[in-house]
């Protein structure tokens, strides 16, 4: 060990750091210590959403659906502008059908790729060799990612193959918990059907989305 | 017959299978190195304490996908400072390190008055406290953590969102910096 790093040690029982505040109490209340009331709590959530009109969806702090948790910033953080899609390992469809139990809207049922990630499936589909969406199904409930957006974004409430769903019409940030860093998103369909949540990403989601 | 001490494994375990209790205890063990953690890379208190507050949320949230086995340490430090990188102010002043109030390093009532030597000593670590303050964000950010919060360099990777392997080659970089600033040889 060098004598400066020896110093550096030495010096972090002389800085005057921040007093920790206390967090235990905070961490815990609220949150649900089973599968079983977490389960509840989303639907119970979910169903608070639901009964909110696009306005009220507007001018909502927090809002959780289905494992994402969509917060309003004033100034989106610097990320990544160009960042490299983390999809996971390829598989192939007869693999990810045992994975997940999804069902695909008829524009999207024929992906270019599928990949799967700490038990979430991407799809992918290309235009051109380049990305024009990506479609993650993971199941519902579980805490899966968050999204900022900024506080002019107007949330909207849609019906996606006739099943609940909330649409971010513009560029955000999404952080996926366990998968690399926060990274600029396109606009972004979310909707829940059968246990499963599903996030298309994509300039046109709601189209492709669409039962046309 | 004294009660066995509960690893960190065990604690792990049953706040996996949703004991609170056992997750208070995580947070208790872990909380002042995930706050630092968070304010080295925040460079506020009030960010800092924000980014570990719903850092904590999170983890307890997400404990399900936790690798069972797996240190739980440096796990929860990536999604503080995930949780810190996303509210580093642009604009704004960085707050600094400062030393502890001189009185507050005297020797206790009783205690012999510091020798030069040490007087000399805390000369040097002003000097050391101005010049890691002459560094770059990157560079002092991970000085912070290798050296003045201790992290190992899995832990720093993880909270920095580096590879181990730039962890290494930065570190080494950046203590060559801070010799420069100190006007030492490398």
């Amino acid at each position: 060990m060098s004598d400066l790093v020896r110093e550096l040690e030495l010096l972090s029982a002389e800085v005057d750091w921040p007093a920790t505040p206390a967090f235990a109490p905070r961490a815990t209340k609220g949150t649900v210590p089973s599968v079983a009331r977490r389960r509840r709590l989303v639907v119970a959530i979910v169903l608070g959403v639901l009964a909110l009109g696009a306005g009220a969806l507007a001018a909502t702090g927090v809002i959780h659906f289905g494992g994402a948790t969509i917060k309003r910033v004033d100034t989106l953080p610097p990320v990544d502008r160009a960042p490299r899609l983390a999809l996971g390992t390829p598989i192939r469809a007869v693999e990810a059908r045992r994975i997940l139990a999804y069902r695909l809207p008829p524009r999207l049922s024929d992906p270019d790729a599928i990949y799967t990630r700490d038990g979430s499936l991407n799809f992918l589909y290309l235009e051109h060799g380049r990305p024009r969406a990506v479609l993650t199904v993971f199941r519902e409930g579980s805490a899966f990612l968050d999204k900022l957006v900024h506080t002019t974004t107007k949330i909207r409430r849609v019906r996606v193959q006739g099943a609940p769903g909330l649409y971010v019409p513009d560029v955000h940030v999404v952080d996926f918990l366990y998968g690399g860093d926060p990274r600029l998103s396109q606009p972004t369909l979310l909707w829940t059907k059968g246990g499963l949540t599903y996030r298309l990403e994509a300039k046109d989601a709601l189209g492709l989305a669409s039962s046309g | 017959m004294s009660r066995p001490l509960t690893s960190e494994a065990d604690l792990v375990e049953r706040a996996r299978g949703g004991d609170g209790a056992a997750y208070d205890e995580l947070v208790r063990a872990h909380q002042d190195i995930a706050f630092r953690t968070a304010w080295l890379v925040s460079g506020s208190a009030a960010d800092a304490e924000d980014a570990a507050q719903e850092a904590f949320v999170k983890a307890w949230r997400a404990l399900g996908r936790f690798r069972q086995g797996a240190p739980f340490r440096p796990w929860l430090l990536a999604i503080v400072a995930n949780e810190a990188r996303n509210r580093r102010r642009s604009a704004g002043r960085r707050e600094a390190l400062v030393l502890r109030a001189a009185a507050e390093r005297r020797p206790p009532d009783g205690a012999a008055s510091p020798p030069e030597a040490a007087v000399l000593r805390a000369e040097r670590r002003d000097v050391l406290l101005a010049a890691l303050e002459r560094l770059s964000d990157d560079d002092r950010a991970i000085l912070g953590c290798r050296h003045l919060l201790g992290l190992g360099e899995e832990e720093t990777a993880a909270a920095l969102g580096l590879r181990r392997g730039t962890v290494k080659s930065r570190t080494s970089r950046a203590l060559d910096r801070l010799r420069a600033e100190l006007g030492e040889a490398p």
